[in-house]
This record gives C-alpha cells, structure tokens and sequence, in this order.
C-alpha cells in the first residue's frame, strides 16, 4: 500500500533511450510519422518493479520522494502506466511536470509553428483522464501538482476544476510538499495555490537526497544562480552548493541501481564551489574525480559562455575536463545559453549574464566559448530566446548575425520563441505569429543545426539501438529534405 | 510570515494570487477558496 503516490504522465517518466536530448522530441508535436510512433522514439516506457516504480524517475519526482519519506510518509514514485495497483488506498497523487500544457518554449513554439498539439501535453491530458484518477477523485484522493511548469495552472483554471486538483504549489517544493501533503493525509483544508518564498526554501542541509535511482543517473550539484537574468525565475532562489560528500550519497545510489552514467546538474556547473560569477577550478576538479569515480561517462546539464571563456582563459580548466573526461574520438554535450546576440538587450535583460565580462561584450564573449569548446569537443546546445517583451527588430537582427558567426563551431542552437504572457489568456494563444525577423531567426537556426547535425548523429546515436538510430537517420534526411523544399535553407 | 489570503471562488483567487506574486516575488504566498462567498479577504 502506498499513501502518496507521486507520478507524471509518459513523456516525463522515461529515460528517452539513456538519451536525454531526445527528450526534445517530446516538446513537439508527431512530424512525419505517427504519433505513437514518435512517443516510442522520444518517451520509451521504462521497465518497473512489482509494485509498479519505475527503475529510474524524474530527479525533481525523486526528490519529493525523498522528502516525504524523510518526513515518515509512506510515499512512492509510480509509472503511469502502474496506479491502479493504489489507487484505491492512496489518499494523495503527487504530479510534477516540466511542461503540463505545452506553454513554455520550446513547447510553445513548435505548437505556433505547425499548428499542431505537442505530444507532451496531450500525454499529460491522458493522465489526467485515465479511470484510475477519476476513480481516485471518486475516492477523495488530494490531488497536489507542483514542478518548473506549476505556474501554467494559473491559465488553465478550468482544468484545476475539472480535474479536481486541490493545491497548485509553485517553487522548491521540498519542505511545503511535506506540509500539504500532512494536512491533506489529516483532512485540513488545503490551499489553492502557494508560492514558495524565501521562508520556505529548503536550506542546505534541508535539501533531501534522492534514495531511488534518477533519469540518467541526473544529481543536483548547485541550485541557485547568482546572475539574476530577468526571464529566469531560478534567479529568485538563493545559491547552495551540495557538499562532496551529499553529491557521493546520491552518485552511489544511482550507482547501485545499475544506471551506466552520471549527469552532474545545475545552473551553472563550473560555478560549482564558487560564491561569485568566478569559476573556482579545485572544487571543480574534486567534484569531477568523484564522478569519474563512479562513472564513466559523466556529462553536464549547464554551462554559462561566460564562465567557459574565464575557466580556459585563467586556468586551462576546460581543458582539464577535456582531459578528464574524453577519450579520443568523444564527445560530450551540454545546454549553454546565448539568449541573444544584442548587446542592448543583453543589458535589459541580462546584465550581469557575460560577468566577468561586461554585458557590451556578450556577443564575442558567445564566440570565443563556441571556439574553445569545439576545439575540445565539447558540444554546446545552445537556447536562444525571441519574443520577449524588450525586444526590438534590430536585437532580432543581432541574434541572427551571431548565430551566422558561429557556423564554424559544432553545436545546436534552438531557438526558444517565447508567447507573451498576456496572450496565453486566450484558448487560440498558439495562432499568434512571430514577425518576419523572428521566423528569420528560426531558420538560421534550423540552417546552423542542418550543416552539424550529420556530425552530432554520428556520435551521439553510435551506441543506440539500431532501430532507434535507423528512425532518428530517417527523419533528419525527412527534415533536410522538407527543409531544402519549402524553406529554402 | 507567509501570507495567507481567501477568495469567494477559484477565478478571483487565481486572480489574487497573481497579484501578490508579481508584487511579492520572493515571499511565501498561499491563496485558498472558501465556498461561503464572503468575499475576499486577507490575514497574515
């Protein structure tokens, strides 16, 4: 019998193959191939225990997890594939989601370009309206949601009725989940909506560690950022870096679980061990020896540009890395943002983004981390935002000079179109537009990740499944050949 | 002290509680719906 359950629909819970970036494909909506079919490539069902927890799970879902049993509550992660094995003695379902309806890019932008419902929001839809819930709201089972995309109910308050959704938390959920979750097992009443503010936010050592295995073997390193971009709500929490000895706890029980590899996450991960924007290099080596400890394949979730070109220019760090963790003819990968190639707006909306370096200087300082990573193989995939409220025209046109002076590095850039909040209101929000310099914008986009997506395919599917490599070489000639066709790239 | 606000119905505390987080971003907000419409009201 589980009390809690906490869950998420199939997009979320799956490991996409050991291959997180195709998890992409689950922001868009099925091209050129049918739906189940593109669910099979992007979101892959994972095998299970008797009781129906999935061998691994989303980190934030495991970090819940952790908390509730920490607090003594019977809870467990469950695939959504396995509820009805207790649903009749839960008494509250957990869902976290980092995309719930498909309203944050890239979800957003794949939607207004093809007109056409992602997969992650239909998926998530089909949760909600298995019998398994329904039977369970029968039942007076509390329904908490939570996770990055908990502001997307705040539109969507037809749905928090219809699927009887009892509290909507949004921020570090750790410390007020155990709350709700108390009162809800009591039968207190519970709030609609809470925001998690400072008071609430677990310290350092409230911070609970993950006892099941995570997507990937996915740890948190860091959680804050110090740089305070104005479109970024991680910005809000305060920089807390797991000790050694946290980060080994959790890397052992990924390890122990069987998973192959380690991703090492946070914000910014070679500002690991630093209290500024400067990336300080020994706790960086240490942290790095204990991953390779237990993995060898360890790979990266964010890198800031800025904090690249100071490792390598300073202390050759990027090198250290380099060397520490590639072998010959490998690659690794990791999210970068560039955001904009605008000077102006970088200094609108992300002023402190290039320190140490000043906001005047981003575009270069965007080129001189592309050159340094390709020369170490280091393969950024790189976001790009268009359609905030600052932007003009000729920051649009910027963008699309610098993706056009990054040709020469090998990397992805993906351009995250972003719907004004106020049009979201509206049930028809995905038939806004973009303008011309933006849809400019895309295509330079899609014409860069064109010229090296042979290249990354290559090494990135080398130890894939056949199949799986066969269907993903399939569709990118699909898209080169629709792209050479009506797009002109 | 996290602040605690009622509201008469689901829409009007979505309503409020986007207010409040646009002007307490980095304050614990909770926000409940009562279903004796007395309107909205607030205690911290």
């Amino acid at each position: 019998m589980t009390e809690v359950i906490i869950t998420t629909d199939r997009t979320m819970m799956t490991n996409h193959h050991g291959k997180e970036f195709i998890g992409f494909m689950t922001t868009a909506p099925p091209i050129f191939m049918p739906e189940w079919l593109w669910m099979k490539i992007s979101a892959p069902k994972m095998k299970v225990n008797e009781k129906g927890e999935p061998w691994q799970a989303p980190y934030g879902l495991r970090k819940i997890e952790a908390a509730l049993l920490d607090a003594g509550i019977d809870a467990a992660v469950i695939d959504p594939d396995h509820l009805g094995k207790h649903i009749d003695e839960a008494k509250v379902i957990a869902i976290g989601h980092h995309d719930y309806f498909a309203l944050g890019p890239p979800s957003s932008e794949w939607w207004v370009l093809t007109g056409k419902e992602p997969v992650n929001s239909k998926s998530f839809r089909k949760l909600m309206e298995r019998p398994e819930i329904r039977r369970a709201k029968k039942n007076g089972v509390k329904i908490i949601v939570g996770g990055p995309a908990a502001w997307q109910w705040l539109y969507m308050p037809e749905l928090i009725d219809k699927w009887g959704v009892d509290t909507v938390i949004d921020g570090e959920g750790e410390k007020v989940t155990v709350e709700i979750v108390k009162k809800a097992l009591s039968g207190e009443e519970l709030p609609k909506f809470i925001q998690v503010g400072a008071e609430d936010v677990p310290s350092l050592h409230q911070i609970p560690l993950i006892k099941k295995a995570s997507v990937n073997g996915l740890v948190e390193i860091s959680r804050g950022c110090p740089r305070h971009c104005r479109f970024c709500s991680v910005t809000l929490r305060p920089l807390r870096h797991y000790t050694l000895e946290m980060i080994e706890r959790e890397l052992e029980v990924n390890k122990r679980a069987g998973v192959e590899g380690c991703i090492l996450h946070s914000d910014d991960v070679l500002l690991y061990g630093s209290d500024s924007v400067y990336p300080r290099p020994e706790p960086i080596i240490k942290l790095h020896e204990l991953a390779r400890k237990y993995f060898k394949s360890v790979g990266w979730s964010h890198f800031s540009l800025s904090a690249v070109k100071y490792a390598e220019e300073n202390y050759k760090l990027m090198s250290r890395l380099s060397e520490m963790l590639l072998e010959d003819d490998d690659y690794v990968g990791v999210e970068v943002g560039i955001e904009t190639g605008s000077p102006d707006l970088a200094e609108k909306i992300m002023p402190a983004k290039a320190l140490p370096y000043s906001a005047r200087e981003w575009p270069s300082v965007v080129i001189d981390a592309f050159s340094i990573m390709h020369e170490l193989r280091i393969v950024p995939a790189a976001t790009l935002i268009t359609g905030i409220p600052e932007e003009k025209p000729e920051d649009v046109t910027k963008s699309l000079e610098l993706v056009d002076e990054l040709k020469p590095y090998r990397s992805l850039i993906v351009p995250m179109y972003f719907v004004p909040m106020g049009l979201l209101r509206d049930k028809n929000w995905y038939r806004a537009q973009p303008t011309q310099e933006q849809m400019d914008l895309m295509k330079a986009c899609l014409r860069h990740d064109l010229f090296w997506i042979d290249d990354l395919a290559r090494w990135y599917l080398r130890k894939a499944n056949p199949l799986l490599r066969l269907s993903i070489r399939i569709f990118i000639s699909l898209v080169k050949r629709a792209a050479s066709r009506y797009l002109f790239i | 002290m996290r602040i605690s606000v009622k509201a008469d119905n689901l829409r009007r505390a979505v309503e409020i509680f986007k207010e409040l987080r646009e002007k307490y971003p980095m304050r614990s907000i909770e926000v409940f719906v009562v279903s004796d419409n007395d309107g909205s009201h607030h205690h911290n």
